[in-house]
């Protein structure tokens, strides 16, 4: 069943003090991806400073710019309407680069024995979800004990974590077992902070999986960026002049139209 | 010859003038230590260079041509030449550079390869330095001061001459230049190769800059002027890839400039060398480098790789565990001199424990015959003794065509025992002759 899904990508960065010289690479626009059509999509920046656009080598969208004035806040929002169908899907190509470990997804000894101690069915599609479950039974949902740059084998030691925890210590355990597979973040149906899913190769089709919602990531989710692991494809990075603190405020709604 | 070893301290002494230093860190604390120079060329005969020049050359294209198909099409990985996960799991595979294709399709435009002598006069390549290879300034600078203090010598012996590096990098830099100057981009003073990027700037007339003087706007590269802002076409970065970019790599990375990846990205600045080159000299891909000339250039590899096994391949790995004892086993991960093991001076404790980290990481370990290399006179004191030695062959690839410098960094072992000739284990080096004819 297709939808047409409406969002909205509210982000707020406060500085406790000017910064200057603030250089930043965004990848909050949806780009069009097999099964998703991206109808309209818009990022207003406040500062209003100019950004060019790129694409990654993963076909992600990058926003890419630079506000030399001292400033306090960086404010943006993304907002447009998306076609997600994945009824009529053809299948596409394996990156073989999708087995393999990347930064936060190398297996630590504990991923190794936990992988080699599943009893997986043979069929893939069972396979991902058995997975699926072997996750949620040793992860425990926690917000604030793990960080950005938490790996999947930190995560996985811990038992705890949120979704992008989830995601990588999915992926370190699906690359082991053999699947191909691959981080996604974006934003799926409903309100609150953006969310990070993962997408295994099944039959030839790049098929969502969220280990946090244990769900198949279907027409509600959104995908903004992929790659082998968080750090290909973050939502944001920035630096800048001054020691400043700064505190991020998120909110993102979608909806169906 | 003997006019010139009579002035080698004179020449020792104007090196430490210039400044011809390298920077160690030991104990934690930044050293800077002179490089000792031998009198003694090397001598490579016309022939010789010859067949050495076309090899390396026909090498560095074969690397440029694989770098381009890895970070593009992957016919190589598709084809089953190279194994696909020597190159995913390499630690210089950088997933940034994904589909990247640099300004006149260069990535290794400044190659440093090392090369030995066997006894039997076969010259043997061990590594491919693609990243920031370091050290042609040395064979240059002491050539110069020879000249000076000795110049007869030159006038005894058709030497090639090798004064022309500096142009022959500036028209490799022009060649890519997207539009606007050239700039060496180093990351300061305390960095072991400092002097070599303040002598590559004067001799290329590019600008020396730090990162506080560039900036990207717009995805184009501007160097910070007195009078104006320009841009920057080319840059000769002397810096590695992870610190380059605080918002592609190393994201605490303070020596970097923010979004250069974006302006390599959209084409407007060429980056000498590439990023993600160490996808093409890890000690493991070295072992495919003559399978790769063959692949792209449907030519026989003119030079030899040392002979080499890679435990990854079932065959390879059980002559490695039997022959432990006479290899010289290499962690792929490690560069200048580290990480590199003789079996033959390892005890019966440590050769075991090597074979059980071989079986348990196969693909971390490249192990080689020991070469039988090549001696070369030095002086000690009044004496002269033998020593180990290699080459540093320098090969220039430009939008065009590639080029073999006629000259090179020899670096010698001081301590008699040991092949290890790496400036950052001690040890020192010679001007590099090549002969005219």
């Amino acid at each position: 069943m297709s939808r047409t899904l409406e969002f909205s990508y509210d982000i707020a960065l406060d500085f406790d003090r000017p910064v200057t010289a603030h250089s930043f690479v965004l990848r909050c626009l949806p780009a069009d991806f097999p099964g998703q059509r991206v109808l309209s999509a818009a990022l207003t920046l406040d500062p209003a400073v100019p950004y060019t656009e790129q694409r990654d080598g993963f076909g992600n969208r990058l926003q890419i710019g630079r506000i030399d004035a001292p400033h306090r806040q960086f404010h943006y929002r993304a907002a447009g309407q998306v076609l997600r169908d994945d009824g009529a899907r053809q299948p596409e190509p394996d990156r073989r680069i999708f087995r393999y470990p990347s930064p936060c997804t190398a297996p630590s000894a504990a991923l190794r024995d936990a992988a080699a101690a599943l009893e997986l069915p043979a069929d893939a599609r069972a396979k991902a979800w058995a997975l699926l479950e072997a996750v949620g039974r040793h992860m425990q949902y926690t917000p604030g004990v793990t960080g950005v740059d938490t790996t999947a084998a930190r995560a996985f030691a811990m038992g705890q974590g949120v979704c992008q925890d989830y995601a990588h210590v999915y992926l370190a355990l699906a690359r082991l077992c053999g699947l191909s597979a691959r981080y996604v973040n974006g934003l799926p149906e409903g309100e609150g902070a953006s969310h990070a899913w993962c997408e295994v190769w099944l039959d030839g089709i790049w098929t969502g999986i969220d280990p946090t919602q244990a769900r198949w990531a279907d027409e509600g989710y959104i995908r903004f960026g992929v790659g082998r692991d968080f750090t290909d494809c973050p939502m944001e990075r920035g630096v800048f002049l001054g020691g400043a603190n700064q505190c991020q405020t998120v909110f993102m709604k979608v909806s169906e139209q | 010859m003997e006019d010139l070893i009579r002035h080698a301290e004179q020449i020792n002494r104007q090196l430490a003038r210039n400044g011809v230093k390298f920077g160690i860190y030991k104990n934690g604390t930044f050293q800077e230590r002179l490089f000792p120079f031998d009198a003694i060329p090397r001598v490579i005969t016309a022939g010789e260079w010859d067949v050495l020049s076309k090899g390396l050359v026909q090498r560095v294209r074969a690397l440029n041509l694989f770098l381009k198909d890895v970070y593009g099409e992957k016919r190589i990985l598709a084809d089953g030449v190279v194994p696909e996960e020597f190159v995913y799991r390499s630690p210089g595979y950088l997933a940034p550079c994904e589909g990247i294709l640099p300004p006149g399709g260069v990535y290794s435009h400044i190659s440093g390869i090392d090369l030995v002598k066997g006894k039997d006069g076969t010259w043997y390549v061990l590594e491919d330095n693609l990243r920031i290879p370091s050290g042609a300034s040395y064979p240059l600078i002491a050539r110069q001061l020879c000249r000076r203090c000795s110049p007869d010598t030159f006038r005894h012996h058709a030497v090639m001459d090798n004064r022309g590096y500096g142009d022959l990098l500036r028209r490799t830099m022009d060649s890519v230049n997207t539009g606007g100057i050239n700039v060496v981009f180093t990351p300061g003073r305390y960095n072991a190769a400092y002097f070599e990027h303040a002598f590559l700037a004067e001799q290329t007339g590019a600008v020396l800059a730090e990162s506080g003087d560039l900036y990207v706007r717009d995805d184009v590269l501007y160097y910070k002027g007195t009078h104006e802002d320009c841009r920057v076409g080319a840059i000769y970065r002397r810096v590695s890839d992870e610190y380059m970019d605080p918002l592609t790599f190393e994201p605490s990375s303070l020596i970097g400039i923010p979004n250069l990846m974006a302006a390599y990205r959209a084409g407007n600045v060429a980056v000498l060398n590439a990023f993600g080159n160490g996808a093409a000299d890890d000690k493991g891909i070295y072992y495919f480098v003559p399978k790769m000339v063959r692949y792209y250039l449907g030519e026989e590899a003119i030079l030899h790789n040392a002979p080499t096994y890679l435990p990854f391949y079932e065959k390879d790995r059980k002559y490695v565990l039997d022959h432990l004892d006479t290899l010289v086993i290499k962690d792929v991960a490690e560069a200048g001199g580290y990480g590199v093991m003789f079996g033959s001076k390892l005890s019966r404790e440590e050769l075991d424990k090597m074979r059980d980290t071989i079986l348990a990481q196969p693909r971390r370990f490249i192990a080689q015959e020991v070469i039988d290399f090549e001696d070369l006179p030095i002086m000690e004191g009044t004496e002269k003794v033998e020593r180990k030695a290699d080459l540093r062959a320098f090969v220039l690839s430009g939008a065009k065509d590639t080029v073999a410098w006629p000259s090179g960094l020899t670096r010698f072992s001081r301590n008699p025992d040991s092949f290890i000739v790496n400036s950052s284990q001690g040890g020192g080096f010679k001007d590099t002759w090549v002969l005219s004819h």
